[in-house]
């Protein structure tokens, strides 16, 4: 059940209301009863007491017409006496008509008829004993005829008497009536009043109480939540006005935890992605460090191969220069004959020593520059019949210096190649030296043919030899620097140890393989394969990179 | 009879190509930098020269540049001598005017053919 705090004032003001209601009935009805009485005195008591003092004059004329009835003799003033009489009779009776419906009680018609009564006897003693004896006395004794009617009249007189009294008795009795209602009217308006008070004030100190501690208990709750804290609610269950405003605030409590929650959880959120932002700025900020050291780290390499460069480029002609005049004034001396026969095999060691050192010289450095890769191919289109000519011609004699046979074979139709024509002389050369200082009283092929290689036109240079051979368990070595087999093997057989590296190192850069077949005492073959042009060099690539990797 | 003018700052090397030269016949002129060089251009007319590349002062390039842009030597052989073997220093020296390209160490025989060849007319 709802109940509106103007439903709770209106239901307290009815208790005065009602009271004030009340007051007013029983006001009226006092008021009404005071009324009545004064209506009574004032239309009854008045008037009956007006007809009786009348009456009471009429009676005394009557005794008085007896009286002259009594001194005048002739008939004429008898008869006009008599007539008076009977005005007086008729005027009686006339009052008694108007007394009759003013009678208001049982005891005053008893009076009233007893009255009556005794004025009939007055009238009758006078009529039928009084006037006949006057009129048959005739002398003067009429005193004791006079006296004789005394008792009627002291009759009348007391029932009159007792009429009256009625009347005042009556009169008094109505005003008893009005100050009785008087005095209960002001002291119920009294008692009313106070209790009216005492309820009014009781009701509205009651009501005005728990409203301003509800109220209280709003505006604190509204205090704490400006203060921050929305926790608890005002939890307020009377239904009324009150009670709709703290369902609102705890509506609101609720709704503003709820958005303060959410606003927790975005602030949450948004912290969480200004760490992430942070955390980003700072992998950049890292990325960006990292990138400027890589940078700083290439700008150094950089710096430190250019150097590297510059270095072997100084040192392979601050090397060569000396070198060169070792070489040219021993050449001098063997061309002048300037040392005896028996120390010309020293001059001869001085020769070789130094071309071996020259070539090591070289070697390393094209092996340097090529790990560096600051060695371009230097492509063009090259006659590979008259490549493989001259590569025989120059290697003949080193053949021959073992008691060996070259043999060199390769279809006419062989053609041209696209490559660094110096680099492929190069590895041949060394093969070819390769399998002179292995082999002796043998033969030495070296054989060209045009062969496909998953699909790319490229030819195939064979050097095949006779020579002590290689064992397998140590084939994996041949192609790592300074790596000849065994150290013996270094001093019988000069070299530099870095030639089939080298030529493994040439044949990668123009895009071809390399492979070596042989067994300990069964001769060595070394296989070269190089694509006619680059561009199917870098289509091989494309399609296979494994056979572009060099197997040892 | 017309000599060769062998121009290097490296005394060894003079003295090696001079001597080479000399024990097969020819007559040779020493010239230790390019001025000397370009002296003797100027005032003797060598028939053949043999210029190093790298020297201090003016090098080779530059030093057979000038011959070949005088009308007066415009047409000696010059024939580079260098330890120098990177491709691009031979394109520099065929480019300043030398007709060959002759790598250290020399070796005697490579050297006379070659100083036959240009000496011959």
């Amino acid at each position: 059940m709802r109940f509106p705090i103007w439903a709770k004032l209106l239901s307290a003001l009815a208790i005065d209301v009602i009271l004030l209601m009340a007051l007013g009935f029983f006001a009226t009805h006092q008021m009404a009863t005071m009324h009545n009485r004064a209506v009574f005195i004032g239309q009854h008591t008045i008037p009956s007491l007006d007809t009786v003092s009348d009456m009471v004059i009429a009676i005394n004329k009557y005794r008085a017409r007896q009286l002259e009835f009594l001194i005048y003799t002739n008939n004429s003033d008898r008869n006009r006496i008599l007539e008076q009489m009977r005005d007086i009779e008729a005027e009686m009776a006339e009052y008694f008509n108007v007394y009759r419906p003013l009678i208001g009680s049982v005891s005053e018609r008893q009076k009233f008829a007893t009255l009556e009564t005794a004025w009939q006897r007055v009238v009758e003693a006078n009529h039928e004993r009084f006037i006949p004896v006057v009129r048959l006395a005739s002398d003067g004794s009429v005193q004791p005829f006079y006296s004789r009617m005394n008792p009627f009249y002291a009759a009348l007189d007391q029932a009159m008497a007792e009429l009256v009294a009625e009347n005042q008795q009556q009169a008094e009795a109505a005003l008893d009536v009005v100050v009785m209602s008087y005095e209960t009217a002001r002291n119920f308006i009294i008692a009313d009043t106070f209790v009216a008070i005492i309820i009014s004030v009781a009701v509205g100190l009651t009501l005005s109480t728990r409203i301003a501690r509800r109220l209280r208990r709003l505006a604190q709750a509204a205090t704490r939540v400006s203060a921050g804290n929305l926790v608890g609610s005002i939890n307020e269950r009377t239904r009324d006005e009150i009670g709709d405003l703290a369902q609102a605030f705890d509506h609101m409590l609720a709704s503003l935890r709820a958005q303060r929650a959410a606003l927790e959880e975005r602030n949450h959120e948004l912290q969480l992605s200004l760490a992430r932002q942070e955390q980003l700025m700072e992998e950049v900020i890292r990325g960006k460090q990292a990138e400027a050291e890589a940078e700083k780290a290439r700008a150094a390499a950089e710096a430190a191969s250019q150097a590297k460069s510059a270095f072997l480029a100084t040192m392979s002609h601050e090397l060569r220069t000396p070198l060169n005049a070792i070489l040219g004034y021993a050449q001098l001396l063997h061309l002048n004959r300037a040392v005896s026969d028996s120390h010309a095999p020293y001059l001869e060691r001085i020769l070789t020593s130094g071309r071996h050192l020259l070539a090591l010289i070289s070697d390393v450095l094209d092996f340097a520059r090529i790990e560096q890769g600051a060695l371009d191919p230097e492509y063009s289109h090259v006659d590979v019949a008259q490549l493989v000519e001259e590569v025989t011609a120059m290697s003949l004699p080193l053949c021959q210096r073992n008691h060996n046979q070259l043999i060199t074979s390769y279809p006419p139709d062989i053609g041209v190649i696209e490559t660094d024509g110096r680099r492929l002389r190069q590895v041949l050369l060394n093969l070819l030296s390769n399998a002179a200082k292995f082999t002796d009283h043998g033969t030495i092929r070296l054989e060209v043919r045009r062969e496909q290689c998953n699909g790319v036109d490229g030819i195939r240079f064979t050097v095949s030899d006779t020579g002590i051979g290689i064992p397998r368990d140590q084939q994996h070595k041949l192609f790592k620097p300074f790596s000849q087999i065994d150290q013996s093997v270094t001093r019988r057989y000069e070299g530099t140890g870095l030639g089939l590296v080298l030529s493994k190192q040439i044949t990668n850069m123009l895009g071809g393989t390399i492979d070596v077949e042989s067994d300990a005492g069964a001769g060595a073959t070394f296989t070269v394969w190089l694509p006619v042009s680059p561009a199917d060099h870098s289509l091989a690539l494309a399609t296979s990179p494994r056979e572009t990797g060099v197997t040892a | 009879m017309s000599f060769i003018l062998v121009v290097d700052d490296n005394f060894d090397n003079r003295q090696i190509i001079g001597q080479m030269l000399s024990f097969s016949g020819f007559k040779v002129e020493l010239a230790a930098d390019a001025y000397t060089a370009l002296e003797v251009v100027r005032q003797r007319r060598p028939g053949l020269i043999l210029m190093d590349l790298s020297m201090p002062g003016i090098d080779g390039w530059t030093a057979t540049e000038y011959i070949k842009s005088d009308p007066h030597s415009h047409d000696i052989p010059v024939v580079a001598v260098s330890g120098h073997v990177t491709r691009n220093d031979i394109e520099r020296a065929k480019r300043a005017g030398c007709v060959e390209f002759l790598a250290k160490p020399i070796d005697y025989e490579h050297l006379i053919a070659v100083a036959r060849r240009y000496t011959a007319n």
